[in-house]
């Protein structure tokens, strides 16, 4: 089967990048770690919050574990193919960036070759680990129509968190610089693991125009709370069209905005 | 006096807190991402203290009290040391550093502290507006004990930044390192829920550990809820052991520095 000369590309960097990590074992060891270290911080956190009682406002310890490891499976995919867009700052201030220019492919495709890390598959497997555990016991877990589900909108919901993060990164090309921008919307992202209906309305209002809904509040009222799947399925993809929409038009007037570094 | 060229580092302090003051547009977006994060934190607390009048041992009130003090710490004592100097490092930015008349710990101390206060002008106030707009309020009972315990806890971030940092000698990518690093004194450090929260067992190891100086020390002086000066003590021998550790750390990976090319 030939490949097309993108693929052909991709499939060389994310072998070569593969190969150069688990060169170092000694730093992909502590890669491993840090992802763990985090993972492990976060459902502590909330597993001691929720204290003897084990709920809040009506949501079990389990479903609210299977809400973080769903995140951390939706964050998966970025980590392992998007880590070089926390460079784009970077390569703006510095006129890295102007290979972008020079390429006949979409920019948002080119940032994909930039790097492969495997500790994505270090969080995927933490991310089905937790949601696994979340729900252990649970009668949804032999319910075929929950595995379809989730292997469905999981893809959609990656898409999604990965432009909301994308587009706070890109921010640089008007602002310069990205990381206030993504302190603010990592704050809540942080917070949107936990079930909207605990916050007040104007929180929500803002969760679901940015829209953070859709990384995991949306998914999870089809797959815990009996939500119409298809209608949430076709929703999320609907969803994840305009995003990607959006933060291509974002690119392309960031891209035609950005004038290069001299020196 | 101690050899330290308090000139120097004032002026270097000052440089760095201009840096972060300046930029207009950060400064502004920072705030209100703090106040936004702070004011879903209190509505998550309300929640889950909604149905029961304490956890843990703890009113909804103290607890909310001690999480919001503690993130606000989390605001602006930590600085990203670890990032800048291994930056630095990463750049062979670093041999310049070392041929300056100052050491380079005091140097990164004197720039990390210059952006702490810096950050702190702008967060301290926007936390006082809300917890005036929550109607929440502070009751430190010895104020001298408290700033003394937020300065140590700025020391012991410092010099466990600036180990990780070091770090950017060895290792080639930093990212697990820092990653483990936050999330231990964040969890550990009692930034995101009180340490009560803990089992028993846990919170007893902990208390032979300098983890709960981070913040759940300056935390309990700035609510109140700590009054003696022993933890205090406790803080400063741990903040002496991570400034010696620090500093002999810096002079056994800096005989490992190899500069390139011209």
């Amino acid at each position: 089967m030939q490949l097309s000369p993108f693929w052909r590309a991709y499939r060389r960097m994310v072998g070569s990048e593969a190969r150069a990590r688990l060169e170092h074992r000694a730093d992909f060891a502590l890669m491993i770690l840090g992802v763990a270290a985090t993972s492990l911080s976060t459902a502590a956190t909330l597993y001691f919050m929720l204290g003897a009682t084990g709920t809040i406002a009506g949501w079990h310890r389990g479903e609210l574990i299977f809400m973080q490891g769903f995140m951390f499976c939706i964050f998966a995919p970025q980590s392992a193919c998007y880590n070089g867009m926390f460079w784009l700052e970077h390569w703006l201030k510095t006129g890295a960036f102007l290979r972008f220019y020079t390429r006949p492919a979409n920019p948002l495709l080119l940032l994909a070759l930039e790097r492969f890390h495997p500790q994505g598959f270090v969080v995927l497997a933490i991310g089905l680990a937790y949601c696994l555990f979340g729900l252990w016991g649970s009668p949804l877990l032999s319910e075929p129509l929950f595995y379809l589900g989730f292997v469905l909108l999981l893809p959609l919901s990656a898409l999604v968190l990965w432009v909301i993060n994308l587009a706070a990164i890109s921010t640089c090309f008007w602002i310069g610089e990205s990381d206030p921008v993504f302190s603010m919307s990592g704050k809540l992202t942080d917070m949107s693991r936990y079930p909207l209906d605990l916050f007040p309305k104007l929180a929500t209002m803002i969760f679901m125009a940015l829209p953070l809904a859709g990384t995991v509040w949306w998914p999870c009222q089809a797959l815990l709370r009996g939500a119409s799947l298809p209608l949430t399925v076709l929703g999320m993809a609907a969803l994840a069209v305009i995003c990607v929409g959006l933060l291509n038009g974002m690119w392309q007037r960031g891209m035609r905005r950005y004038a290069g570094a001299g020196g | 006096m101690l050899g330290i060229p308090f000139k120097g580092c004032a002026a270097l302090a000052w440089g760095s807190a201009r840096l972060v003051a300046t930029d207009r547009k950060g400064r502004w977006l920072v705030t209100i991402g703090y106040l936004i994060a702070m004011w879903l934190l209190y509505y998550l607390w309300a929640a889950l203290y909604a149905d029961t009048p304490t956890r843990a041992g703890m009113t909804f009130n103290s607890a909310v009290l001690h999480v919001l003090v503690a993130q606000t710490l989390l605001a602006f004592l930590p600085v990203g040391t670890d990032w800048r100097l291994a930056r630095e490092i990463r750049s062979g930015e670093i041999a310049t550093q070392l041929i300056l008349p100052m050491s380079l710990p005091l140097r990164q101390f004197a720039i990390s502290l210059g952006r702490a206060l810096a950050k702190a002008t702008y967060i301290l106030p926007a936390f006082a507006l809300f917890l005036w707009y929550f109607d929440l309020s502070l009751t430190p009972k010895t104020i001298p004990l408290a700033l003394a315990s937020i300065a140590l806890s700025f020391v012991l971030l410092f010099c466990i930044d600036f180990v990780v940092a070091l770090a950017g000698f060895i290792a080639t990518d930093l990212w697990g390192i820092t990653a483990s690093k936050d999330a231990l004194v964040m969890f550990l450090g009692g930034a995101l829920i009180p340490m009560a929260f803990f089992p028993a067992g846990m919170r007893e190891v902990l208390a032979y550990l300098p983890f709960g100086h981070f913040f759940n020390t300056p935390v309990g002086y700035i609510n109140g809820e700590i009054v003696s000066v022993q933890p205090l003590l406790i803080q400063a021998a741990w903040a002496l052991g991570f400034v010696l550790a620090a500093a002999w750390a810096g002079r056994v990976v800096l005989r490992k520095l190899i500069v390139f090319g011209a």
